[in-house]
């Protein structure tokens, strides 16, 4: 009966002691559990491919994907890059308008666009520097003053006036379904080359993408079939 | 919680072992709660070093740094709003896109969301995204802070962005109304000269707020008054699993106008910050808290049956014979279905951004350019003028965007004396 009894007692006291464990286990709160990973070394990725974070908005495998088919669009155009004097031309954010509902800095769009054209085309285009204007400007006046000599170029009695120049706009039309929450974004990026002197549009191009991301449930917001 | 009879249970022999197994699991639990401190600076999170920062907002700064991840935007917006009441505009603009940042990541296959759904863990638990109105507000500010620096496009991005946020979630018949943000994208598009984005904002405006008079096509400065305080979020009802909003305290400001030199502009009432608070529909995760607290109170009740039955229908009778024992481990089964249930965790997330204005007003002007004095004047909703809450202004009106940003009362959350909290 003794042998019985502790069998019984160490028994039940075993049995309890795993379910207070468990229990224990159970009521752990959201903060003995902190994302306490060692963390990820900085790594290279490619911009021209999906990052490891993705949004619906533009991300840099876009940027390079536009500009790139940009530059090849616009160096298989006859008006652009064969003339026999190479055209003056101006590729800045100046005229590029953001219409869209995602904050960018447009010069992302205006510089990778400029380099790459300028790279590419070897000569067949030239690009005047508007955006740094003020920067020629200060040396020429130095220059003129006399308080630099004239380099190793000829002077020329004005900087270069531009025959082209890209302007353009980002729109976008977001839909959100509201029986799953799911958002999705259309995006439209539009880029045309004006003739500066009688506005005809010689070139355009345009980049379009629809994206859509929903959000773990806790995130919705909208309102579902109850 | 456990509903145990010392006296039976000692009658049965076994009191002994069943107190060093409450006491086991108490250490249990006590043993793996780390500090919210510590657990904070684990998980710290992707910027905010705290270095080159003001003086004023260096307390933020920390806290921002040991909360972590989890109230990573709240503290952002918070801290964001509180360094541009101080005239810190970069670090305000800098404070808000971490907000932004934060409430544009999709939460897709996310472990911390994932985990915010159990039973274990209140909503609160999930990395802070805000409420609808919470992120319209924080896109706002970042599209004010554009304005004020000039860059127009980027504003008018940023309020599209927030009232894409607002359209995410309101009941039907409020969708996508959050009316400074419409009346602001077309404000931009006024400066810009975009008059086919220009007229279909303020058409939609007009159609929101009735009395609302479209602004002078020649108007160049604008006039942005925030009156009151805070809408506050509190819980409610079984497991506390109820969103409930309330309307800020401690204000009576309802009113607003600007004296200029040779006029008196009347504030319109574009906004009520409380009122997009209070009117949003229901959310996917209430019907999950819901759920929480129905299994909470059902796992309350079926433990209740098992302890207090057990131990007072069969305890007694038979005490210290095995039966009697049996009943007693019943009983303490019961006790741990009450324990279990105690600790699911059905409470809804009542994290609030506390700084918030209760109300925006606007007015726009044409002034010339070059210094101006003004000041902006309150009142009740008798018409009673708040004299200590008169705001004397120097204004500098230039060539391009001019933003007037006034504030009845300053709410700077990093301050030890901030209410707004409690």
């Amino acid at each position: 009966m003794v042998i019985r009894n502790r069998f019984d007692l160490f028994f039940k006291t075993f049995l309890v002691l795993c379910m207070a464990v468990f229990v224990a286990a159970c009521t752990t709160t959201y903060r003995t559990s902190p994302d306490n990973s060692p963390g990820r070394p900085a790594t290279y990725e490619d911009p021209s491919a999906s990052g490891r974070v993705q949004g619906i908005g533009i991300e840099s495998q876009d940027i390079v994907a536009m500009t790139d088919k940009m530059i090849r669009d616009m160096l298989s155009n006859a008006t652009l890059a064969s003339l026999q004097k190479p055209p003056h031309v101006i590729i800045d954010a100046a005229y590029f308008r953001n219409e869209g509902s995602q904050r960018i800095n447009k010069n992302t769009i205006a510089d990778r666009l400029r380099v790459g054209l300028n790279r590419a085309a070897s000569g067949r285009m030239q690009f005047v520097a508007r955006h740094a204007a003020e920067m020629v400007e200060h040396e020429r006046e130095l220059k003129n003053n006399g308080a630099v000599d004239q380099g190793t170029v000829p002077s020329t009695p004005a900087t270069a006036g531009a025959d082209y120049r890209l302007f353009g706009n980002i729109k976008d039309v977001n839909q959100v379904d509201p029986a799953s929450g799911l958002t999705s974004r259309y995006v439209q990026i539009t880029f045309e080359m004006i003739d500066l002197d009688k506005g005809f549009l010689v070139w355009s191009g345009i980049y379009e993408f629809k994206k859509s991301a929903q959000d773990d449930i806790i995130y919705r917001d909208c309102v579902e079939p109850h | 919680m456990i509903v145990l009879n010392p006296i039976k249970v000692m009658r049965t022999g076994s009191i002994l072992p069943v107190l060093c197994c409450l006491a086991f699991a108490v250490f249990a639990m006590s043993a793996l709660k780390p500090s919210g401190a510590g657990a904070g600076q684990l998980a710290a999170g992707p910027t905010g070093s705290g270095q080159d920062v003001p003086e004023a907002l260096k307390a933020g700064y920390r806290e921002r740094t040991q909360a972590g991840r989890r109230d990573w935007v709240l503290n952002s917006m918070n801290l964001g709003l509180d360094a541009l009441q101080l005239g810190y505009v970069e670090t305000a603009a800098s404070l808000f896109d971490d907000a932004l940042l934060g409430i544009e990541t999709v939460y897709a296959h996310n472990e911390q969301a994932a985990k915010a759904r159990g039973l274990w863990r209140e909503e609160g638990s999930k990395d802070f995204k805000g409420e609808p109105y919470e992120r319209a507000m924080a896109y706002y500010y970042r599209g004010l802070i554009d304005l004020m620096q000039g860059d127009i496009d980027n504003a008018r991005a940023s309020f599209r962005g927030g009232a894409l946020q607002d359209a995410f979630a309101e009941e039907e018949q409020n969708r996508c109304d959050f009316s400074i943000l419409v009346f602001l994208q077309g404000w931009c598009s006024q400066l810009l000269g975009d008059g086919g984005l220009m007229q279909p904002a303020y058409d939609e405006v007009g159609l929101l707020r009735k009395k609302f008079v479209t602004p002078g096509s020649n108007d160049n400065v604008l006039f942005i008054v925030e009156l009151g305080t805070s809408p506050r979020k509190r819980t409610d009802g079984i497991g506390h699993a109820q969103l409930r909003f309330f309307r800020g305290r401690n204000f009576s400001e309802v009113y607003s106008e600007i004296e200029l030199e040779d006029r008196t502009l009347a504030c319109f009432p574009m906004e009520s910050v409380f009122w997009q608070a209070s009117t949003r529909g229901a959310r996917p995760v209430d019907y999950v808290l819901e759920g929480k607290a129905h299994y909470r109170e059902k796992a309350y009740e079926v433990g209740s049956a098992f302890a207090n039955e057990t131990t007072e229908d069969y305890g007694n009778f038979y005490a210290g014979s095995s039966a009697g024992t049996a009943a007693n481990a019943l009983g303490l089964v019961g006790g741990i279905f009450q324990l279990v249930s105690s600790k699911v965790k059905a409470k809804a997330d009542a994290r609030a951004w506390s700084n918030l204005p209760d109300s925006v007003h606007v007015a726009t002007a044409r002034l010339p350019e070059g210094s101006h004095k003004a000041r902006v004047l309150f009142s009740d909703e008798a018409g009673i003028r708040l004299d200590e809450l008169t705001k004397t202004l120097d204004i500098t009106i230039t060539a391009g965007s001019n933003v007037v940003w006034i504030r009845s009362r300053n709410q700077i959350s990093c301050e030890p004396t901030f209410q707004g909290r409690k």
